[in-house]
């Protein structure tokens, strides 16, 4: 099967590369035949449907996935091949002689998010164990944040502060422990803030991506945790603009987004355009308005890449993405007595009973720019050079409710600077048993505390340097595939700090290193294993070392340490994904993570006296600590129509040192769904029903000491979903979805959602979606 | 030929975007309160007594120093609040702001109950819808005891509240801006 992909990659390559090869007499003769084939088993999916566009002709598989067209002419033609419960591909081929292709289509996409060998294109991603969400899940999904949707994959869950809010927690780690890259580049944000989300529209992404285990040796140390890749689609070569417009709304915050994507190839390279933007106003739970809970959010992004080239591929990119939130009014308090009152009520304070766009603080405002340019020397087939250079401003300014006219200047405005370059020589041979990548890497950040606040800032203004370098190999032997990574990486700090209003300068070197093995191994034809050990000794950042005041979010003094260690984290990753039967899909993983010096902000016995009252003292300190947990999705099909997922995931995290467990790890949850498609009628393709049952358990394993309020309670929900591709018309396809969450209007509280102390979550929620593709 | 002039702007980024040192500017901490002075003076003469917390500091760092008061039994006082952000040099007062959004604030005076017979606080001011503010009261003793005082200033709090515009804090909601406790005693 693998040969078969190799010639269709090749005919597909021959035919992008030499386009103006003449053909001597206009035949029109020509045969097109092939086979249509499921990315994941290499097996044939039967019925696909091929339509080729320029003909108006179109042709369905056989039993055996296989079709032909005859008496073709010569020509260029866009191929547009699709399937029940796959996303759609479109390809431009120029035909001109007779031709057996190969259409490979993601089925089960949504099902078994696939695991990937590493191969070529994921060689600068490397570690092995990766799920991976497709443009079809994400615009069923549309008008979520890149959190939520992540939550779609097994083992991710999310932390929130209200409805705007959500960063992704993977195997019950996040913040300054997770990655994120955007198309390559290491996001820098204020990442260290629970209340700062990821400063992301998932919209610029065509495919997101997660790998849990800690094997991101490219990514490095702040990887510990997992990573999340949000890419675009390799480019076709196509001089036709395509693309789609989407529409989203929802009811419960009445909000509406719009958002488009146009691509386009001429002589010159490849062109991706996308826009968005997105607003909504003050949510509601089932009893009562969450004042003050609307945002707006835009984006914008532009992806360039030169014409396919033997020696030089070069890329352009830059994205662009603001967001303007509001959090909730009455979850804004001054002092510990103030919470304590405010968690005893059962409305929110400042709860206005009518519905408003208005964003007033507490709000966060924020603009994101990257900017990466990328080139790639191909100096033989199997060797090549790759530059990647990123250049990011992360401006966030946070507004408080404050005396005088103040509520205009935010309380905390930071504008950070950085600057990321990676310099990789890789050596991949796809045939041989052995390919490897050995990289240098330079990070710069700048973070500003942009004067005029009128307070002391929380984190100091800083300066990091990272140089590093990796290793990364990867090789078949005795029936495994192998993959090494090693990293040793050194930092340095420069952080300008005020103490009783006095700059005070330091500087602090970290010398570390992280170090893994990863192995996968097909236990049967149908099942695969892979294995993955990491260590990961990661320095602490500079809100560890040096955070200092009063955390409004939190109400709670910070401290930060200097004397801290770096921590140490040992992890194991078992997967193992496959096909128990024809109809049984299922993947399971468990992982265990041992983490010595594990940094986490500790209430201290002491209380602060201040003129506001007292509050409760937090400071970073280093205790040993352990996570086994694991995840498991199996999906049947149990008719061909009928099909039934269900999945499962569970953390038992423990403080070794003071033998309680951890704050913050997601509790169990299990979900099941089940659909149904019907298939073609005269008025659409395909048609999806689906219910979806969702399960979070109480979390008992708490610190109780370390928080203000013991967990809430479990909850379920339902959630009922419909989904109809329509027949084309006049070219155009039409794709709706509809959605409702939370059908029962149920009150409860999430463990995961900081506002949790405040206001019960978000009540039933309408949502549709309309695309269309061009 | 391009992919030289973008190779040459990624090392002109490099070498110009990267500076290695801050020099942050002092920070005007604009809101803070350093001192709350709580001056008592007696109507009919005697010791003005002076209830005050002085946090120079601000949050954090040395604790604040708190300045407690014995009061005449069988007296009226006149009580002002005086609030003052003492680390700016010339020493700022708060107190003008409050009384510019008189509206949005109010001051509330909590006494312990052992000497809650002892120690009875009323509004003597009030803000331009009728409500009161707190920044003057009058203070009656009579008999003798010995407690706490706390007095809270809150901020955005809803003074149409049952029993707010009457001193009771408990519908008031808003932020606190304030909370500082005194020991006081009643004596004769």
């Amino acid at each position: 099967m693998v040969a078969k992909k190799l010639i269709f990659l090749f005919t597909i390559f021959s035919v992008l590369l030499f386009p103006n090869i003449k053909i001597a007499a206009q035949n029109c003769n020509i045969t097109i035949s092939g086979q249509v084939i499921d990315h994941h088993d290499d097996q044939s999916l039967e019925f696909a449907t091929i339509y080729i566009r320029e003909l108006g002709k179109g042709t369905v598989c056989d039993s055996n996935g296989l079709f032909t067209f005859e008496n073709i002419c010569p020509g260029k033609y866009h191929f547009i091949v699709s399937h029940v419960g796959c996303e759609s591909k479109n390809e431009y081929l120029t035909i001109s002689e007779s031709i057996i292709l190969t259409f490979i289509l993601e089925h089960h996409d949504e099902i078994l998010q696939h695991i990937e060998i590493t191969g070529q294109h994921s060689n600068s991603k490397s570690g092995n164990i990766r799920y991976t969400i497709s443009r079809d899940i994400i615009f069923e999904l549309n008008g979520r944040n890149l959190s939520e949707i992540l939550t779609t994959i097994p083992g991710v869950n999310t932390l929130k502060a209200g409805p705007n809010l959500a960063k992704p927690i993977i195997n019950g780690l996040y913040g300054n422990r997770i990655t994120i890259l955007n198309n390559g580049i290491p996001q820098e944000g204020q990442q260290w803030g629970n209340d700062h989300a990821p400063e992301i529209d998932p919209n610029t992404a065509d495919r997101i991506s997660v790998y849990k285990g800690a094997s991101a040796i490219k990514y490095g140390l702040q990887a510990l945790g997992g990573v999340v890749i949000l890419e675009p689609n390799e480019m076709l070569i196509d001089p036709h603009w395509h693309g789609d417009i989407r529409m989203n709304g929802h009811t419960n915050g009445r909000g509406l987004g719009l958002q488009g994507q146009l691509r386009n190839s001429s002589h010159l390279g490849n062109i991706r355009l996308t826009l968005g933007h997105q607003i909504s106003g003050d949510r509601h739970t089932p009893k009562y308005n969450l004042t003050n809970t609307g945002n707006k959010e835009s984006s914008f992004s532009v992806y360039l890449t030169n014409k396919k080239n033997i020696k030089s591929d070069r890329r352009l990119y830059y994205s662009f993405y603001r967001n303007k939130l509001g959090i909730l009014r009455g979850s804004h308090i001054g002092n510990l007595t103030d919470l304590q009152e405010a968690i005893k009520r059962e409305v929110p304070f400042f709860t206005n009973d009518d519905f408003s766009y208005e964003i007033q603080p507490p709000r966060q405002e924020v603009d994101h720019h990257l900017l990466k340019l990328s080139h790639k020397y191909r100096l033989t087939d199997e060797k090549n050079i790759l530059l990647d250079a990123g250049y990011q401003i992360n401006s966030r300014s946070e507004f408080d409710i404050r005396r005088g006219d103040r509520d205009t200047k935010p309380a905390l405005d930071l504008l950070l600077f950085s600057q990321y370059y990676d310099l990789s020589y890789n050596h991949t041979d796809e045939n041989t048993t052995k390919s490897y990548t050995i990289g240098l890497q330079y990070r710069y950040v700048n973070n500003t505390n942009r004067p005029g606040t009128g307070i002391l800032p929380l984190i100091p203004d800083y300066i990091n340097n990272h140089f590093a370098v990796y290793h990364i190999t990867k090789r078949k032997l005795l029936g495994f595939d192998f993959e090494t990574g090693l990293r040793g990486e050194f930092r340095h700090y420069f952080v300008a700090r005020f103490e009783n209003n006095r700059i005070i300068k330091e500087k602090l070197d970290f010398l570390n290193y992280a170090a893994n093995i990863g192995f996968k191994r097909k236990v049967s034809k149908e099942i695969t294993s892979h294995f993955d050990i990491s260590y990961t000794n990661r320095p602490p950042e500079i809100n560890e070392l040096f955070s200092n005041g009063l955390h409004q979010g939190v109400s709670g003094i910070e401290v930060g340490n200097p004397a801290l260690k770096p921590e140490n984290s040992l992890k194991i990753v078992n997967e193992w994904t496959g096909h128990l039967t024809e109809k049984h899909h299922l993947n399971f993983s468990v992982f265990y993570n041992y983490i010595t010096n594990f940094i986490y902000l500790q209430p201290q016995d002491a209380f602060v006296v201040t003129i506001r009252g007292t509050f409760p003292l937090f400071s970073y300190v280093g205790a040993d600590a352990s996570m086994l947990g694991g995840s498991f999705k199996s999906i049947t099909d149990i008719s061909k129509s009928f099909q039934w997922t269900s999945g499962l995931s569970y953390i038992y995290a423990r403080n070794i040192a003071q033998n309680t467990g951890l704050i913050r790890i997601p509790p169990l949850n299990a979900f099941s769904n089940l659909n149904y498609t019907i298939g073609k009628t005269s008025v659409f393709n395909e048609m999806k029903l689906g219910v979806e049952a969702s399960y979070t358990a109480k979390q008992n394993n708490v610190p109780i000491e370390e928080d203000f309020l013991l967990p809430p309670d479990d909850y379920f929900l339902i959630n009922v979903s419909v989904r109809i591709k329509f027949k084309k018309r006049n070219n155009h396809d039409l794709d709706v979805s509809l959605r409702m969450d939370n059908v029962f209007n149920n009150s409860y509280r999430d463990y995961l959602n900081r506002m949790r102390y405040f206001s019960d979550e978000m009540g039933r929620n309408f949502t549709f979606n309309i695309k269309t593709n061009f | 030929m391009t992919s030289k002039i973008s190779f040459l702007f990624t090392a002109f980024m490099m070498v110009f975007l990267t500076s290695c040192d801050k020099d942050p500017d002092p920070v005007n901490e604009e809101e803070l309160i350093t001192t709350l002075e709580y001056t008592l003076t007696p109507r009919a003469g005697g010791d003005v007594v002076k209830l005050t917390f002085r946090d120079l500091d601000g949050d954090g760092g040395n604790p604040p120093v708190i300045t407690s008061g014995t009061l005449k039994s069988g007296k009226v006082y006149d009580g002002t609040l005086s609030l003052l952000n003492e680390s700016e040099s010339p020493v700022e007062d708060i107190t003008e702001e409050i009384e510019e959004e008189d509206a949005e604030h109010q001051f509330f005076f909590e006494v312990s109950t052992s000497i809650a017979s002892n120690l009875v606080i009323v509004y003597n001011d009030k803000d331009a819808d009728n409500n009161p503010v707190g920044l003057k009261t009058v203070v009656t003793t009579t008999g003798t005891g010995s407690g706490t005082l706390k007095i809270t200033l809150r901020h955005e709090p809803n003074k149409s509240a049952s029993g707010v515009a009457a001193g009771n804090i408990a519908n008031a909601g808003g932020e606190t801006d304030i909370e500082v406790s005194f020991n006081v005693r009643v004596e004769l």
